[in-house]
């Protein structure tokens, strides 16, 4: 076993009990057991081929959860500062090192219908309600950390909105990773659960930061039931920086008619893999799925996505652009799969990137699995630079090189960005995107001839 | 089904029209996979030292792989029973004279054989040319399971320089040649049956095209499984000298049987400066009926090395029989402003599975890659095209484009695509799209209206959609190809 799961399952054993009814407490103990069982996924797999987690196996953590209070003396204002530029009419949640904090969160004045509430809280006080529901979507089998995640599952949110709400405020999650003094390895399982009721309408921005420059692993499950005619936009923020890794799953199933536009944002500098995976299973529904991913320094993003028709008349767009610089390394594996029978299936899947750096690398997989014949099924993937074209008429407009280049890059990063429907959150999206991109290679030298 | 109507029954068979077998004396070794047995088909070939102990190498880490449990490869999407290694035989041959003085003395049932294959032997029945008579014909290689039984136009080929022979001919005859470039291109410890190729290869072609020479005539190899039980391990190796170009064809078939069997092939082109191998290929193997009995498993592992300057590479497939297909000829452009080319037609129809695709690897300058690939899938075939477009670090103005088109018959067909694009390079323009669709009722009702049948508007548009692949086969292929595209087909409408 690496020592990762070594210190994972000492500390396990250590962990305080809660009073989890019976059938959470097996969901654990089975996931566990895979868990156990199956270790981390290595290279050898087909889904991991891209992705090696030799970082995080070597990992010896300290701690799960947060810290002795307060682990850091600045780590308090970090905490303010996560929820600083949140709208004071916002719904907020702050989870630090996957547990909830009340103090940092702003639940109260909720509409009628919706409720945003900690998984810790209700595992205790009502866990009927999250029969049938938890643990549903993200089976803690196959190639990835879902099982390990579900082994922890303690906290997290749980989003529920009811039959033909319409939520006009964003509900906002924080995912904050604090570091001790010591900069010891520590680990966070944060969970998010969402049902979103027949005809209902939410926007759900997940926002994952961390302090210092410690070394840990944040692995996140999230589980979407998208009910009949509901619409949910999720929008994801990933700007952990190395050395942490993060791991995120999430899990979508939509019933009929229902939609789904998703954003994934990763600007981090660590080892990050993203799973999203989203199951069409009723005639109509349809999804939108947009990324963008920034690889920096010796950063390693790997996006892996799936869509599943399984069933008639669903659609599903599908565009995930990367940006790789220095001796950052992305991977995107885009799985596009036709049941059969889902005829008049409209699937469309696209992946174009830039690479900035001689050093830089992209492994990019578009994938179809086809198995109805009357559907539209594309996908195309492109590796190449900026269009010389476009830099030429920048340049001709006396706009020197570098200045150009940022501006195409940005252009390039933006066509994700101004998908987001929330106009706040897609103003905090640009500006994070743009300050990222300005440490780019390149770019640097652009801010300076500004 | 139990075939008790007659007329049925012969409809059926009619589907595959090379599934007869030739009753002829062989020469076979017992089944199973030792150290013996790979020494035995050494003595067999009179093999020197250095060749048996290659072959003990391969025999070693296959055995090895074995007992690790690594086995096949799992990744690919094809799925069939396990394959019993020690009850295959690895070696049979029909019993003729050793030494043939010239093609007159070979077997008759062999020469019956091939000319019911429509491949004659006897070089004076060769088609020269149309007209004037100044089109030279085909050279051809004849194997037969394991041995290379007669090389047409041996003598017009070594007017020019060109060697072109069987393999273990060539073992004997132009041994540094072999030593020099076997395994190069595709070491034993390549893949699961690549090892075990060449563990136990039996014959196959080997060319070899001086430095200047553009081969006259197009050179050809026969492969034709006959025995029950065995597989067919054949290896083949062409070699371009500086600024040489050859066409190399190369086609396939194997008798209608309830078992399947292995064919596990390898072959390793070189290219060195401004030369240019065009390789073509029709494979038409057993694929079983339409309830997925029988067929041949077709593993094949194909490469090239553009190693020269400007040297060139062109695959052509045509993929149309076997069971389960698992091929995936791919180019290593080495030499600066090399150039691969992969253009692939593959169809599954019945039971039939393929995986199939290729490698482009990009480690020159300036090298450029086109890769083509259309699908075709009927009835309850299954298939995928698997890719992989890898740009290297110093691959500075490296070129891809890739195009995969599967057409989708029937609702209970499977079309699949994996391609691969890693680049590390950011001058590399990597490009890859790939669309599923079926053919469209406009189009049927267009030709239905114009009195052509349903069956021939279909095979009209399926030619119409691998057009692009077609054109590049040699015209004799060209023909053969869109006929055995019919035949695959029929029945898959209506």
């Amino acid at each position: 076993m690496s020592p990762a799961l070594e210190s994972l399952a000492r500390l396990a054993l250590a962990r305080a009990r809660d009073a989890a009814p019976a059938w959470i407490e097996r969901l654990r103990e089975e996931a566990a057991v895979v868990a156990r069982e199956q270790g981390l996924p290595s290279r050898r797999l087909e889904a991991w081929k891209g992705t090696s987690l030799a970082k995080l196996e070597a990992l010896d953590f300290v701690r799960v959860g947060p810290g002795a209070e307060p682990a850091r003396p600045d780590a308090q204002p970090a905490r303010a500062r996560a929820t600083a530029e949140t709208p004071d009419d916002a719904i907020e949640l702050v989870f630090v090192d996957g547990r909830f904090e009340a103090f940092a969160s702003r639940t109260t004045d909720l509409p009628e219908g919706v409720s945003v509430r900690s998984l810790a809280e209700l595992l205790v006080s009502e866990p009927e309600a999250l029969e049938g529901r938890l643990g549903t979507l993200a089976e803690p089998k196959g190639p990835s950390l879902v099982a390990l995640q579900t082994s922890w599952l303690e906290d997290g949110a749980v989003v529920a909105i009811d039959r033909d709400v319409q939520l006009a405020t964003p509900i906002r999650l924080r995912f904050l990773a604090t570091a001790d003094a010591a900069d010891a390895p520590s680990a966070a399982f944060p969970r998010l659960l969402v049902v979103a009721g027949r005809g209902s309408q939410a926007t759900l921005f997940q926002d994952f930061a961390c302090e210092g420059d410690a070394p840990g692993l944040t692995n996140f499950v999230a589980e979407l039931h998208i009910e009949a005619g509901a619409r949910l936009e999720a929008i994801e923020l990933q700007r952990e920086t190395a050395p942490r890794v993060h791991v995120t799953q999430t899990h979508a199933r939509l019933e009929r008619d229902a939609r789904l536009d998703s954003t994934v944002l990763s600007l981090g500098t660590g080892l990050v893999r993203s799973e999203l995976s989203v199951a069409l299973a009723e005639p109509g529904a349809e999804t939108r799925m947009a990324g963008f991913f920034l690889g920096r320094e010796d950063g390693h993003v790997d996006h892996y996505t799936t869509v599943d028709h399984a069933a008639p008349h669903c659609t599903s767009v599908e565009e995930y652009r990367g940006v790789l610089d220095d001796h950052s390394k992305g991977v995107f594996r885009g799985r596009v799969i036709v049941r059969p029978g889902a005829q008049k299936t409209d699937a469309k899947q696209s992946n174009p990137n830039l690479l900035l750096s001689d050093r830089a690398t992209i492994d990019t997989k578009p994938q179809l699995e086809i198995y109805a014949d009357d559907v539209k099924a594309s996908h195309g993937s492109t590796i190449g630079q900026l269009d010389a074209e476009a830099l030429f008429f920048l340049r001709a407009r006396g706009i020197d090189e570098a200045r150009a280049r940022l501006m195409l890059t940005r252009a390039f990063a933006h066509s994700v960005v101004d998908g987001v429907g929330e106009a706040a959150i897609r103003e905090e999206l640009r500006e994070r995107v743009d300050a990222a991109l300005a440490t780019t290679h390149g770019a640097l030298d652009a801010e300076e001839s500004v | 089904m139990s075939g008790t109507n007659p007329e049925l029954e012969r409809l059926a068979k009619q589907e595959y029209k090379y599934g007869f077998v030739t009753e002829i004396e062989e020469d076979r070794l017992p089944p199973g996979l030792t150290e013996e047995v790979v020494r035995l088909i050494s003595a067999k070939k009179e093999e020197p030292e250095w060749l048996l102990e290659y072959r003990l190498k391969a025999f070693r880490r296959f055995r090895e792989m074995l007992d690790e449990g690594e086995g096949e490869p799992g990744w690919a999407k094809v799925s069939h029973a396990p394959i019993d290694y020690d009850a295959i035989t690895y070696y049979a041959a029909p019993k003729q004279k050793p030494k043939l003085e010239s093609l007159d003395e070979l077997d008759p049932e062999l020469r019956a054989t091939y000319d019911k294959l429509g491949i004659s032997l006897l070089e004076q029945k060769r088609l020269h040319g149309i007209g004037d008579g100044s089109r030279p014909g085909v050279a051809v290689d004849a194997v037969f399971d394991s041995v290379s039984v007669a090389t047409t136009f041996k003598a017009e080929l070594e007017k020019h320089g060109i060697v072109f022979c069987s393999f273990s001919e060539a073992v004997r005859e132009h041994p540094d040649l072999v030593r020099e470039y076997l395994g190069s291109v595709v070491p034993y410890s390549d893949n699961f049956f690549a090892c075990l190729n060449a563990a136990v290869f039996s014959d196959g072609s080997f060319a070899y095209i001086p430095k200047g020479v553009r081969c006259p005539m197009e050179l050809s190899t026969y492969f034709r499984i006959n025995a029950a039980g065995t597989g067919q391990f054949e290896r083949t190796l062409l070699v371009a000298d500086e600024g040489a170009y050859v066409s190399y064809l190369e086609g396939c078939t194997a008798p209608q049987r309830d078992e399947n069997q292995l064919h596990a092939a390898v072959v390793e082109l070189v290219a060195l400066d401004r030369a240019e191998i065009k390789y073509s290929t029709v494979q038409n193997w057993y694929p079983g009926d339409k309830d997925g009995k029988g067929g041949i498993y077709n593993f094949v592992t194909k490469r090239g090395a553009c190693r020269g300057y400007r040297s060139k590479i062109s695959w052509t497939q045509v993929e149309t029989g076997s069971a389960i297909t698992w091929k995936y000829p791919s180019c290593l452009l080495i030499g600066d402003e090399s150039v691969g080319e992969f253009y692939s037609v593959a169809m599954t129809n019945n039971r039939q599975q393929a995986d199939t695709g290729t490698k482009m690897i990009h480690i020159g300058k300036n090298t450029k890659s086109t890769i083509v690939s259309k699908g075709i899938s009927a009835g309850h075939g299954d298939q995928s095209y698997r890719g992989l477009v890898k740009i290297g670090p110093k691959a500075t103005g490296a070129r891809n484009y890739s195009q995969c088109d599967s057409l989708l018959m029937g609702d209970q067909c499977g079309a699949h695509t994996f391609p691969y694009l890693e680049a590390s390079n950011p001058t590399a323009i990597v490009e890859h799209e790939a669309t599923t669709s079926k053919i469209s009722d406009d189009q049927l009702f267009f030709c239905r209206q114009r009195g052509i049948s349903e069956e021939d508007a279909v095979s009209m548009i399926v030619n119409g959609f691998c057009k692009d692949v077609l054109r590049e086969l040699p015209m004799e292929f060209a023909v053969e190809a869109q006929n055995l595209l019919s035949v695959s087909l029929e029945g898959a409408v209506g």
